[in-house]
């Protein structure tokens, strides 16, 4: 019903004048068998269901028409605009006034649902952005108070540290710096997303060489841990932005590796099916955790599987849809977690003789 | 003394001209700095050095454009050093000359890697005839590739495609700058050829293609040949601690 009220004005004002001609040249063969009167009741019903459905001004114009209509074709005598018993004045007056306060109570319903609804909605994205934003802050200021702890303990004349001990303390600013470069990293990718300047630069691609170069990529601390890739022999070139889609695979596959325990298998794998590239990336530890409507692992809800700021993922689905592709987890029967990355791209049998 | 490597930098954030002098100095290089385009010019025509790092976010000029005027008569490399990341950017500053490109924040130790293979790729213009990398022999004069002392049958674009890369080791070509180099300048937008020749050329010289060491894959930007001491993919594989 919501929906017709958000159409353009002047379509509402058609539909609504053209439902009551029709209305009117139906009651027009009807008059004869339950008087004029009755009449007055079915154009007062209509009016009210169109009061339902359209804005206050479109309802407006159908119920004067309405109501000239009920008087000059209905209202003896025909073809005249001129009531002649007081019943009939009192009945057309009446008329006028329920058919004018309909639309407006209607209309004033409809307001108040409105401000209720934004009002809701404000307070959803409220609590998103609080959530996002005590997250972030959790993010940023844990690596700098390491980094501003251990420099000032090192720069002390008699911190009596040994040099041992030095060391590991500038490998702990190394490794908060690497947190504080990726966080910042996702940030502006996320900001680039959403500004709406990056845009997909498509152009052919080997499947193989995008998935190893993503798991090529991994950090060091990471590169010791089993990935395997699952890639058809005779695989097609597809039509892709290399650079997007290598970051996109990176994110779930590092996700996958650093949401999982030591010793975790992680597989990718890749095939075409119905004019889409399917990558999947499955691991076989615990798995994610699904908020309460069991259909999408909220951002936030990323933290129940052991840190970050489920930024990485929502970074993929922006990088998906610039592809018209998107994105599935969910959780294997045989436990684990599984995303599943699916795009709609050109294919391109690999010939060996270009140019030759 | 006198033979020390000359670095300039041309960078206007003084924390980083700090942090450089300091990481170049103690690995064996005199230190020139600038903080304009302008000043870097000057300092590079008075005292020519033997590598340029260059900032792209100078305040009195854009950094490509300082490149493009370096270039007129600046032979020497150029390494970009900049927080723009964006694959664009990375292309032209290639495109406009520049031998290498690093994405700030880098690693000390890759930074080093990188100046000094730069600083090799000028001694090799006086070629040898042979270009040699982990198990693969490349003899340009006789035509022949051999790996592991065997001889590989690769096909007349393949062998074009890998001496163009291994005549420029260390150095990153651009997509378009391969195309337009092996199959001509109409074909720059036909990247299956790409794909499927570094595919092929790969099955057939790296000991494992999916991890491929020698044609190193630099993701929307282009491919990297690496050169004789191996030492970029050496270089990441270093310990964290010891990049500091």
């Amino acid at each position: 019903m919501r929906a017709f009220s958000k159409l353009q004005m002047w379509k509402q004002f058609a539909l609504s004048v053209a439902t009551i001609i029709v209305i009117s040249i139906i009651s027009f063969f009807l008059v004869d068998l339950v008087g004029y009167k009755s009449i007055s009741l079915i154009l007062l019903f209509t009016v009210t269901v169109l009061s339902l459905v359209f804005s206050v001004w479109p309802v407006l114009v159908s119920a004067i028409l309405s109501v000239l209509i009920w008087d000059y074709f209905f209202i003896p005598p025909f073809l005249s605009f001129h009531p002649i018993t007081s019943e009939d004045l009192l009945m057309l007056s009446m008329y006028f006034i329920i058919v004018l306060l309909n639309g407006i109570f209607t209309s004033e319903m409809r307001r108040v649902e409105k401000i209720a609804m934004q009002k809701e909605e404000k307070l959803r994205t409220l609590n998103f952005y609080n959530t996002l934003f005590n997250s972030i802050s959790h993010e940023l200021r844990t690596p700098i108070t390491t980094i501003i702890g251990v420099t000032e303990n090192i720069l002390n004349p008699d911190n009596g540290i040994t040099e041992k001990e030095r060391i590991e303390l500038n490998q702990e600013v190394l490794i908060a710096t690497e947190r504080l470069n990726q966080l910042v990293d996702n940030l502006l990718n996320m900001s680039r997303i959403e500004s709406g300047f990056l845009e997909a630069k498509k152009s052919w691609c080997d499947v193989s060489e995008l998935i190893y170069t993503a798991i090529d990529r991994m950090p060091e601390n990471l590169k010791h841990r089993s990935v395997k890739a699952f890639i058809p022999e005779n695989m097609l070139l597809v039509k892709l932005d290399f650079g997007l889609m290598e970051q996109a695979l990176y994110n779930v596959i590092h996700n996958a590796l650093v949401h999982t325990p030591e010793g975790t298998m992680v597989s990718v794998s890749a095939t075409i099916r119905n004019n889409n590239l399917e990558i999947s990336v499955e691991d076989d530890g615990p798995g994610f955790q699904f908020s309460e409507d069991k259909t999408q692992p909220d951002i936030i809800g990323q933290k129940h599987r052991a840190g970050g700021l489920g930024l990485g993922l929502t970074i993929v689905k922006g990088f998906l849809a610039m592809h018209g592709g998107g994105m599935k987890l969910s959780n294997r029967l045989a436990g684990g977690a599984m995303v599943k990355l699916v795009i709609p791209a050109e294919t391109m049998e690999w010939r060996e003789n270009y140019g030759e | 003394m006198e033979n020390k490597p000359n670095v300039l930098i041309i960078d206007d954030e003084s924390q980083i001209r700090k942090f450089l002098k300091l990481t170049l100095s103690s690995a064996g290089y005199n230190v020139s700095e600038a903080a304009s385009g302008k000043e870097g010019i000057q300092t590079a025509s008075m005292h020519p050095p033997d590598v340029i790092l260059l900032d792209l976010g100078l305040p009195d000029a854009d950094g490509k454009e300082i490149l493009k005027q370096l270039r007129e008569w600046f032979l020497s490399p150029i390494i970009i050093l900049s927080v723009r990341d964006s694959e664009d950017e990375i292309v032209s500053a290639l495109d406009s000359g520049a031998n290498d490109y690093l994405v700030k924040p880098f690693r000390t130790g890759e930074l080093l890697a990188r100046i000094r293979t730069s600083m090799r790729q000028v001694s090799n213009r006086e070629q040898t005839h042979i270009i040699q990398t982990f198990d693969l022999t490349i003899d340009l004069a006789n035509r022949m590739v051999k790996k592991n002392n065997e001889q590989i049958k690769l096909t007349a674009t393949e062998y074009s495609l890998l001496t163009l890369l291994a005549r420029n080791e260390n150095k990153v070509l651009t997509h378009q700058y391969i195309l337009k180099e092996i199959w001509g300048p109409t074909f720059t937008e036909q990247s299956q050829y790409l794909r499927v020749f570094v595919g092929q050329i790969r099955k057939k010289i790296e000991t494992d293609p999916n991890h491929p060491k020698i044609i190193l894959t630099e993701p929307s930007i282009g491919y990297r040949f690496v050169g004789e001491s191996c030492e970029l993919t050496c270089e990441k594989k270093e310990p964290v601690a010891r990049l500091f």
